[in-house]
């Protein structure tokens, strides 16, 4: 028998995970197919965008548009607290390139490419501009904020 | 959309399929980042494509062949290598860019390539150019690490 979503791995170890890294960003029903799902690029890429100790000059990245699970609105977490200390940017961002260098190429895709919908810009199947300032403009006037395509 | 991620295999069939057809091209944004090695994640697989009109006839064989569908006007634009062009409906999602923000000539980032397991790949500095440039919140929000990646890949050998 297949087991439902509820009873899938990542599901049962989120109080765990919770506990153990603080909290996680989820995404948005609406962006993972009508089920919460963990933001795993943003717990992938980001993971120094949720702590309350990590510097927060301009460089550090400072938009994470996510979703609590359990709440039905989306927010910025940019700035939600974490649990999980405050470790120098660069060691962190240095040891996860270490990381990846000792992965090969193959693992490495298995991980870095995502498949997820994205309004609007998933909605066709093919669309074309004469030139990058037009596709740009149209990003700007057409997709959600949230998405990140907006300058 | 595509019906699946993005695969290895897939991008073993570009580099395979496109070097049947002597496409140039070369792997941009993100995901070129992640074949030289840059932890991260993305849904997107972005080509630089040399616009002569040689390189856009072989390209419009070579994408029909990795299995995408192009109607008569969709084809005659790639053959015209019209500035961007997003294919959402074949096997993997693609975006085909022409003249990316921030790279004066395909020539250039052509001459700066790195080459990983026989992909051409846009040099980091390119990438990041092209980020810079484009200067969407997205791209913001990645330069800070991009930057650290590339110090960290040249420090490891890259040039």
């Amino acid at each position: 028998m297949r087991s439902g979503l509820s009873e899938h791995a990542l599901h049962r170890h989120v109080a765990d995970l919770e506990v153990r890294h603080g909290r996680l960003p989820w995404l948005h029903p609406v962006d993972s197919y009508g089920s919460e799902a963990p933001h795993l690029e943003a717990v992938v890429c980001h993971p120094v965008a949720l702590r309350s100790g990590a510097p927060r000059s301009a460089e550090v990245p400072k938009r994470l548009v996510t979703h609590q699970r359990g709440d039905d609105t989306l927010r910025d977490v940019s700035d939600v607290p974490s649990n999980s200390g405050g470790d120098d940017l660069a060691s962190e961002w240095r040891s996860e390139f270490e990381a990846a260098a000792r992965r090969p190429l193959r693992v490495r895709f298995r991980y870095a490419f995502v498949h997820t919908y994205k309004p609007v810009l998933d909605d066709v199947g093919y669309r074309s501009f004469d030139t990058m300032a037009d596709y740009r403009a149209w990003c700007e006037q057409e997709l959600p904020s949230w998405l990140g395509y907006g300058r | 959309m595509a019906a699946s991620k993005f695969e290895y295999t897939q991008a073993e069939e570009i580099r395979d399929v496109f070097a049947k057809h002597g496409v140039r091209y070369l792997f941009l944004g993100k995901s070129g980042a992640i074949l030289l090695g840059y932890p991260d994640t993305t849904q997107d697989t972005d080509l630089f494509v040399d616009k002569t009109p040689e390189n856009c006839a072989a390209l419009a064989i070579a994408i029909e062949e990795l299995g995408f569908a192009l109607t008569d006007p969709q084809r005659a634009e790639v053959l015209r290598g019209k500035d961007f062009i997003q294919l959402k409906d074949g096997p993997f999602d693609l975006d085909l860019v022409f003249a990316p923000d921030g790279i004066e000539r395909f020539a250039d980032a052509w001459g700066r390539r790195v080459e990983v397991e026989g992909f051409a790949v846009c040099h980091p500095v390119d990438i990041i150019a092209s980020k810079q440039a484009a200067n969407r919140a997205k791209d913001r929000e990645s330069l800070p690490r991009l930057r650290a990646f590339l110090d960290y890949w040249r420090a490891r050998g890259g040039s």
